[in-house]
């Protein structure tokens, strides 16, 4: 799920997305290039001088981290289990129809590593699909009072409907997201480094492969 | 009970105020990383490239975005200070070639800016 593809596909979709609606005027910088690997060369009779440097901190260096959003797969894991949530308004007794809604989504917080994210999302779906139960009861009780030959539950819809569009664009907009650490940093080669020890003396550290 | 309510809402208000920074990096031009990290606020920031001979860390970037109609627009200071905590993590002595978007609306917020950098060392 993490993969380059899927995040680069992700991009894609709301590049695209932004294309459609055309009022996104916030753009990326240009490109950097490639990494430089000449430097000129310095006469050794009369070095420049050297950059300054801030001092290292006594804490070791961490791989950088990324925010992502992974709001497509909620939205997808949504789009499949709707149809059967709406299905279950009229079939209550069928309790399996609600349960892709309930869970899937929780299960992808729950993969991208965001139990607590998970545990909220569920907390919000088991209100959605107490509220769309409500919701189907409610129309029932409308139907059977109406005289009329066609039945359009036109109120219990629109809470049904306020219910799950409330989660959804919850879940998707402000749960999906996690920060991660790149792991690539690890299998980069570590530079030598001159730090001070707790006690004010100068410490070299080397690393390498071997 | 009253005096936390106001507390919570304080926060809550404070929050929505600052701009949301959401980081990014690049590994793909790094050759080397640091042992030790560097404290985000000492670090140099370069618009061009440095003569000096470096050692690249990673190219990071960052989007900084306004978090409610209420929040604070997004500006470069935002973004450069994403852009320093990201580097002080690697252990950068400097941040060079950095560059920033045109702000403006995005699918998530209605100002928005996108900058990066490549975080290097000195050898």
């Amino acid at each position: 799920m993490r993969s380059a593809s899927a995040s680069r596909a992700a991009a894609a979709l709301l590049a695209a997305a932004c294309a459609v609606a055309s009022a996104c005027g916030a753009t990326s910088p240009p490109p950097l290039p490639p990494r430089r690997v000449a430097f000129a060369a310095q006469d050794p009779a009369h070095p420049a001088p050297p950059a300054p440097r801030p001092p290292d901190i006594a804490r070791a260096a961490e791989p950088p981290i990324v925010h992502e959003r992974y709001f497509g797969w909620i939205l997808a894991a949504d789009l499949v289990s709707l149809a059967p949530l709406v299905r279950w308004m009229g079939r209550p007794e069928d309790i399996y129809l609600a349960a892709p809604s309930l869970l899937l989504p929780p299960v992808i917080h729950t993969l991208y590593g965001e139990p607590g994210n998970a545990a909220l999302s569920l907390t919000l779906r088991a209100a959605m699909v107490g509220a769309v139960y409500l919701a189907g009861r409610s129309a029932e009780e409308e139907c059977e009072d109406s005289e009329s030959y066609i039945c359009i539950p036109v109120g219990s819809f629109l809470l049904a409907d306020a219910a799950i569009v409330l989660v959804v664009v919850t879940d998707a907009v402000f749960l999906a997201r996690t920060t991660r650490e790149l792991d690539a940093w690890h299998r980069l080669p570590v530079v030598p480094s001159v730090s001070l020890t707790p006690d004010g003396r100068p410490a070299l550290t080397l690393g390498g492969h071997f | 009970m009253r005096g936390a309510g106001t507390l919570v809402l304080a926060g809550l208000w404070l929050a929505s105020c600052t701009p949301e920074v959401n980081l990014g990096a690049d590994l793909s031009q790094a050759n080397a990383r640091a042992q030790f990290q560097t404290a985000p606020g000492a670090i140099l920031v370069y618009p061009g490239d440095v003569d000096q001979p470096y050692d690249v860390l990673g190219d990071v970037e960052v989007i900084v975005r306004q978090r409610s109609a209420f929040g604070v627009e997004p500006n470069t200071g935002h973004a450069l200070r994403g852009l320093r905590v990201q580097a002080g993590r690697l252990g950068a002595h400097a941040i060079i070639m950095v560059s920033f978007g045109q702000p403006g609306a995005s699918l998530w917020s209605y100002h928005e800016l996108r900058g990066h950098g490549r975080a290097i060392r000195f050898r």
